[in-house]
């Protein structure tokens, strides 16, 4: 499949193609506002500032580790299996993640709930793994792990800004730890509410399109 | 890169078996390594968090309040923080008795009691504690200690403002059913329901079993 496909960055030097796969992943191809990928998470969890940065952390790392394993093992991957492979590989590290917010995170991991386990699920990491990793040299899959999940992780914090600040009119850290507060702010439940989260994100797709970020990966997927 | 399909071919079968067993192999290694590592941890949380939640039930702080007078105004300046896992433990032996009522382990202090309960939720169970006066006869609080509700919806059962609506609530009975009044939270219908019915189920046997007993 993607030996079919043009990339931009073939034939180029190794540092001009880490950062053309960087911004990719980053900006022009940005796995939620550019491809729409992984957007349940985007939703649900973003009803505050902390679960999307939380959650966007948990994502780098799950794609750091994917990208990286599959890349070095890439030659031995039988070519029937290589799917069940990857998913072996990412349930593995998504559920250590998840033992580990359950051991030093506790209140994040209430609050995550299943959604921390459901990352085994989010396209974006088995997308990055089959149309990158299994192709690529691991410095740059590790690169293009990065950037993908930055770039959901910078959504998924917008997401979570917004929604939090016209949500409940500030923004908590932790139990108790305010960062802003509107005196005087009426709760907008809407904003809490699934609605808020389409409304928020839509708005964010349409600014990446109106920016014209998307314009140079035409013809790419 | 050779094609990937005539790389199969020449390894054979035998090879994608073995390297199927040999990531079996590793992936359960990383994890059983992992949930040994945070197994404590884990299991010490989970701890805290019923006591914290059955502490908070009884009215009794789980916070840590320290006071400073500050040298240049002479003001008191009053700081709290929540309680850390170790800190509630020990404020959960040194003030909660448990004794058996209606059927159940009840944990008990001087002036109130709180009841486990447990039921179905939206997406699953439920579990928290009801605390009630000694009598039997009015709610103090209501907890949900353990629950996967939707964040942002069903979740706002763990919120004061829908947790504070239970303070003082009257337990009447009426031939062995209770019905309590509770306003649901919009976009959580389901939950609220589901919130009222296992607590007017929980609180219908313990009356029905102290009632039974004179107790």
């Amino acid at each position: 499949m993607a030996a079919n496909v043009p990339n931009p960055a073939a034939g180029m030097g190794g540092e001009r193609k880490g950062i053309l796969t960087f911004t990719a992943g980053v900006w022009r191809n940005n796995p939620i506002a550019i491809q729409v990928l992984g957007i349940c998470s985007a939703l649900a969890v973003t009803t505050r500032l902390e679960n999307a940065l939380v959650m966007g952390a948990a994502v780098v790392f799950v794609l750091l580790m994917s990208n990286l394993l599959i890349s070095l093992a890439r030659g031995a991957i039988p070519r029937r299996i290589r799917m069940i492979v990857e998913v072996a590989v990412i349930a593995t590290f998504v559920i250590l993640v998840d033992q580990f917010l359950k051991a030093y995170y506790w209140d994040m991991s209430k609050r995550l709930g299943a959604y921390v386990g459901l990352i085994i699920t989010n396209c974006i990491i088995m997308g990055r793994a089959e149309a990158y990793a299994l192709h690529e040299r691991p410095h740059h899959s590790l690169i293009d792990g990065l950037a993908n999940g930055l770039g959901y992780a910078m959504v998924l914090a917008c997401v979570g800004l917004v929604r939090e600040v016209f949500g409940s009119g500030r923004i908590v850290f932790g139990r108790a730890w305010v960062l802003l507060e509107i005196p005087g702010y009426e709760p907008n439940l809407v904003m809490k509410m699934a609605p808020g989260g389409f409304i928020a994100l839509g708005l964010l797709v349409a600014l990446f399109y109106a920016l014209g970020l998307q314009e140079e990966t035409e013809g790419e997927s | 890169m050779a094609d990937p399909e005539a790389r199969d071919v020449k390894r054979g079968p035998a090879y994608t078996v073995c390297f199927a067993v040999g990531v079996g192999v590793a992936c359960a290694a990383l994890l059983t390594a992992g949930r040994a590592m945070t197994a404590e941890r884990r299991a010490e949380n989970q701890r805290a968090e019923r006591a914290r939640s059955i502490l908070h039930v009884l009215g009794i702080p789980t916070t840590v309040r320290t006071e400073r007078i500050d040298p240049e105004t002479g003001r008191t300046i009053v700081t709290e923080r929540q309680a850390d896992n170790d800190e509630i433990l020990k404020r959960f032996d040194r003030s909660v008795r448990e004794q058996p009522l209606a059927g159940r382990t009840a944990y008990w202090t001087d002036d109130a009691v709180a009841v486990p309960f447990t039921g179905k939720g939206l997406w699953g169970a439920i579990d928290g504690f009801v605390a009630l006066a000694p009598d039997l006869k009015t709610v103090r609080r209501v907890t949900f200690y353990k629950h996967s509700e939707t964040p942002g919806l069903g979740a706002e059962i763990e919120t004061p403002v829908f947790r504070d609506q239970f303070r003082g609530m009257p337990v009447a009975e009426r031939a062995g059913r209770v019905d309590l009044d509770i306003q649901a939270i919009t976009g959580a219908t389901m939950t609220s329901r589901r919130v009222e019915a296992m607590l007017e189920r929980t609180l219908a046997e313990v009356l029905a079993a102290e009632g039974g007993d004179g107790g």
